[in-house]
């Protein structure tokens, strides 16, 4: 899971709207995919500061250069089909704060609809957040392809980084074995020494958070 | 016969669809007609119409109109093989007649065009020859063996248990079984006679050892279809075929006898469902031994424990000869034991269409196939053949990322030699038990 830079920069209109709501301390109104009309201003503007990768897991969703900024208008961005869904990070603030720009990621439908959903979980794993760093937190276990918690952590910090690991999807099986079947052979590819490691990272287009611990934890055990 | 392709330009769900039946390129066997096909395809997608198709164009045409109006299978070609004979098969229903023809096309003999009368009279003069030419195993099986005909299926070239009496299965030994049971009667007499009249114990002797010689030839049919046809299956039931029968005419006998390991036997209605399946999906191969058939089953492992059906499609194939079989499954079991160019895999296209997956690219050749079964796991098989995406539970990834989290803080109490401490031994016990619950699979996954 990357960090992300989550600059409001494209959906103008949206944010002209939601900035007004929050000056005026109004309530939201009742949060509906269909109904909104900045909807796909929101998608297409987090599409692009995600690189066109699901928030949390890394899976590719869409080329990040069908949303870039050349291709909007007037601060809109028209109806398009897009793979993955809009989420909100808290669902609890999906009543009250239903169009909140810092909640909204876009994600692998699976992972939200499947493994996500409503749970409940310790808000420690925020993309966004200013302390985030995946290497911080997180560590890869490249024999399983698992995500696990940075064993640097305390005992007690690790639990609680393994509970939102889960939710969040980072090792829900099925990207599991996407992430294994991608990685396994670029990172043979360093190992036994056809590659280096610069050269793969310029052909990776999704996981490269995983990569970049794969080599870590290469290093370790070599 | 044999079918080598089925093309179907539109037919229900089917769009564009050409299946090839051969095996491909750099295989000992490349151009003829696969042996074994395995049909897979979630429900919807047409396993069982293709194995009506494939009956319908070979041997029971007016029951596949029986099903679909005829009209509907003008844009459905079948190729087929009868040894050296050669055909392409198109249905055409004749309005004024009134009735259902094969259309023939392509018609060769050994390679070389022949005319239309000279490949009907081959394939006539080929057919005669067959004993069992086509047998039909539905999913919907139905288990009464009491029912029966009186007649014998050895009688019949057709054999379609969709329609046909189970019971007539038996009626194929039952002769026989009546033959060796007089004749074992009447050694015993003559023993009996010897005892009465002669005392004298050398002639007893002799006449013992002809009722043993007897027993111990192959002549017995009960002993035979034990030891080579339902023995080695009914044994994973922890059942056997019962030999000794008790009977005056054939009609005591009633069908085959099942009893448990200690001699019991076991009354037809209190026989397992996977039991009567095994026991009516061998037997007909075993007492037929069908040459030159077509065979098809439509869910072979309906009812069955993994461990038989791992054992039923070799099985079933052994008891024929250059017969061709169709399995239509959902086992991922079954599938396994398929070579990845006997598998056809329907699937759904983005526009409701089936088509085939195809597990090669480029040109169909063995060394091009990038899915091949046996080199599968069957949590790989699920994924990769049957498109289940998800092969574990999120309970299962959550506890594997637990225990190498745990592994990582033993590693690290390790580094910092506090494995002594008590807290280093609580993550281990943790760890210990957590790892047992997962059977230790977590390191490879």
């Amino acid at each position: 899971m990357r960090k992300i830079d989550k600059k409001l920069e494209l959906a103008t209109a949206y944010k002209k709207w939601i900035d007004k709501l929050t000056a005026e301390n109004k309530n939201h109104p009742v949060y509906s995919s269909s109904k909104n009309k900045y909807y796909y201003d929101i998608v297409a503007n987090l599409l692009w500061v995600q690189s066109g990768l699901c928030a949390y897991t890394e899976m590719f969703l869409m080329n990040p250069a069908d949303v870039r900024p050349e291709n909007w208008k007037n601060g809109a961005f028209t109806k398009f089909d897009f793979m993955g869904q809009l989420d909100h990070y808290d669902s609890k603030l999906k009543t009250s704060k239903g169009w909140d720009w810092n909640n909204f990621f876009v994600v692998h439908t699976d992972v939200n609809t499947k493994v996500k959903r409503d749970k409940k979980f310790n808000g420690i794993l925020k993309p966004d957040k200013v302390d985030y760093d995946p290497f911080y937190f997180l560590q890869y276990d490249f024999k399983t392809h698992f995500f696990i918690p940075n064993k640097t952590r305390t005992i007690q910090e690790q639990v609680l980084i393994l509970e939102d690991i889960g939710v969040l999807g980072l090792n829900y099986k099925p990207i599991i074995d996407y992430r294994k079947e991608y990685l396994k052979p670029l990172v043979d590819e360093v190992d036994l020494g056809f590659s280096s490691i610069e050269e793969i990272r310029n052909k990776l287009i999704k996981f490269y958070t995983a990569f970049e611990m794969s080599i870590i934890d290469l290093k370790d055990n070599t | 016969m044999k079918i080598t392709k089925i093309h179907i330009e539109e037919f229900h769900q089917f769009k564009n669809l050409e299946i090839d039946l051969t095996y491909p390129l750099g295989h000992a066997k490349a151009g003829q007609p696969l042996d074994k096909v395995c049909i897979i395809g979630q429900s919807g997608t047409g396993k069982t119409t293709l194995l009506k198709i494939i009956g319908g164009y070979t041997y029971t045409i007016n029951d596949l109109f029986n099903e679909y109006p005829h009209h509907e299978f003008e844009k459905v070609k079948v190729f087929r093989k009868l040894n050296d004979l050669e055909n392409s098969i198109r249905v055409i229903h004749d309005n004024i007649k009134k009735e259902n023809i094969y259309g023939w096309e392509n018609y060769k003999i050994g390679n070389l065009k022949v005319e239309f009368e000279e490949a009907v009279n081959k394939h006539h003069e080929y057919l005669e020859k067959i004993k069992t030419q086509f047998i039909f195993f539905p999913a919907d099986l139905r288990y009464d063996f009491v029912d029966s005909s009186g007649k014998s299926l050895s009688d019949n070239k057709i054999i379609d248990f969709r329609k046909e009496k189970l019971g007539d299965i038996w009626n194929i030994v039952l002769s026989d079984i009546q033959k060796s049971q007089e004749e074992e009667l009447k050694l015993r007499n003559q023993i009996s006679k010897i005892a009465e009249k002669e005392k004298d114990i050398n002639k007893i002797n002799i006449a013992v050892k002809k009722l043993e010689r007897f027993k111990n030839k192959k002549n017995n049919p009960i002993s035979d279809i034990a030891d080579n046809c339902l023995d080695p299956l009914l044994k994973n039931f922890n059942l056997r075929v019962k030999r000794e029968l008790d009977f005056q005419t054939k009609e005591d006998i009633g069908f085959i006898k099942i009893e448990d390991l200690e001699g019991n036997e076991i009354p037809h209605g209190l026989l397992s469902t996977g039991t009567k399946q095994v026991l009516l999906t061998a037997l007909p191969l075993y007492l037929l031994k069908p040459e030159d058939a077509l065979i098809l089953y439509d869910e072979p492992e309906r009812s069955l424990y993994p461990s038989i059906q791992k054992l039923i499609i070799d099985f079933y194939t052994s008891l024929t000869k250059n017969s061709q079989f169709f399995f239509a499954t959902h086992s991922p079991i079954i599938a396994s034991c398929f070579e990845p160019w006997e598998i056809v895999e329907l699937k759904f296209n983005s526009k409701g269409n089936v088509v085939q997956e195809l597990y090669y690219e480029n040109e169909r050749h063995v060394d091009n196939y990038k899915i091949i079964p046996s080199y599968l796991t069957y949590d790989l098989i699920l994924s990769k053949v049957f498109d289940i995406d998800q092969t574990h539970s999120n309970e299962r990834s959550d506890k594997i990322a637990e225990v190498l989290m745990l592994r990582n803080q033993l590693k690290d109490f390790k580094l910092n030699n506090k494995l002594g401490t008590v807290k280093a031994k609580k993550i281990y016990a943790a760890y210990k038990d957590l790892s047992s619950k997962l059977f230790w699979d977590f390191d490879i996954n």
